[in-house]
């Protein structure tokens, strides 16, 4: 393997810095393996070099990202930047919360009438459970300041698939549905090819609505990404 | 003066390799494993994390007139050589301390 291509995958690799310490210094440390890559001969040699690479390149990147977190676990954030994640945040956790009651909580006093349904209460319970944790976890990221960490991304994620549902079902599905109904197939005992075309338009949809939803979901991420971006305040260069 | 962190011993082998004059990362890589031998190599994910913390400390600092564009040669600062002196005095009582109880290198 020439050095050409090992610069190739080392480069590939940098990638998995904190993006600030790339920028700062990936073009130095590529620099600094490219010299020491020249001087390798043998495939021996090339073995042991790359060894002593990938674990210097391991550690490096690990404590690199668990500088960064301790650094960045007090920012200050601009009045923008903070309003724009606590609102997105806060969402999240609220759909958190309707997730937890609705879907949950409100369906084991549903199942508490009919004891037939054991394993369905216990997914349940294992769902409520899986709910409470991520609200908790949503919660304690919240109270560190965590703005752009996994907890915002989900929230966001979940706020827009709570979103689309709203959209697919209340504003096209249900005119939809009274179309149909109404106009289309108005026999209450359709025949099998109009339940067949029913259930295909039905699907088709459902398609659309996702399709639609999931654009809207795109766009919107874009829109964070750049104002984010834009507004994001630098990184605390002092621990 | 005051560092966030005690040195460790990849930032203490910067600073001591950059002692003698400015030097850029391969450099300081080269400097460090010709020292010991072979045995202490530095990758360069190291020592830019390294070098990072220690530009942060403001224990090293770029020298302006050498900057190119690929590479950055790096010197001590004021801040740099007073901490490079404790930590070696502090090295000196513990070789003392070693030798008091009878242990050496020679052992």
């Amino acid at each position: 393997m020439k050095h050409k291509t090992s610069l190739k995958i080392y480069k590939y690799l940098i990638n998995f810095y904190p993006a600030d310490f790339k920028r700062g210094y990936g073009a130095l440390i590529l620099d600094a393996f490219e010299m020491d890559a020249k001087h390798v001969k043998g495939k021996f040699a090339l073995i042991n070099f790359w060894r002593h690479q990938l674990i210097d390149l391991a550690k490096s990147i690990l404590k690199e990202r668990q500088y960064l977190s301790i650094s960045t676990a007090a920012q200050p954030t601009t009045a923008a930047f903070g309003q724009i994640h606590k609102l997105l945040v806060y969402t999240g956790l609220l759909i958190t919360a309707a997730n937890i009651s609705s879907f949950t909580l409100l369906s084991h006093f549903y199942l508490s009438a009919d004891r037939m349904q054991y394993n369905g209460r216990l997914d349940l319970t294992f769902r409520t459970g899986m709910w409470l944790l991520i609200f908790l976890w949503l919660w304690r990221n919240l109270r560190r300041n965590k703005w752009f960490s996994f907890s915002s991304v989900y929230s966001f994620i979940i706020t827009f698939a709570t979103f689309q549902t709203f959209f697919t079902s209340f504003i096209f599905l249900m005119p939809f549905g009274w179309l149909m109904t109404t106009f289309l197939f108005p026999s209450y005992y359709p025949s099998t090819s109009q339940t067949i075309m029913f259930e295909g338009l039905n699907y088709l949809a459902q398609l659309i609505g996702f399709i639609i939803s999931a654009e809207i979901l795109l766009v919107m991420w874009v829109i964070l990404i750049k104002v984010g971006r834009a507004i994001r305040p630098q990184r605390m260069r002092h621990a | 003066m005051s560092l966030t962190k005690p040195l460790s011993p990849i930032e203490l082998s910067i600073l001591i390799a950059i002692g003698s004059g400015e030097l850029h990362g391969y450099e300081i890589m080269k400097e460090i494993a010709l020292v010991s031998g072979g045995r202490n190599k530095v990758g360069p994910g190291t020592l830019y994390v390294a070098i990072k913390r220690l530009l942060n400390d403001d224990l090293i600092s770029e020298a302006k007139d050498k900057r190119s564009s690929r590479r950055r040669y790096y010197c001590l600062t004021p801040n740099g050589k007073k901490a490079v002196t404790a930590e070696i005095a502090a090295y000196q009582e513990t070789l003392k301390w070693a030798a008091s109880q009878g242990l050496s290198a020679s052992l």
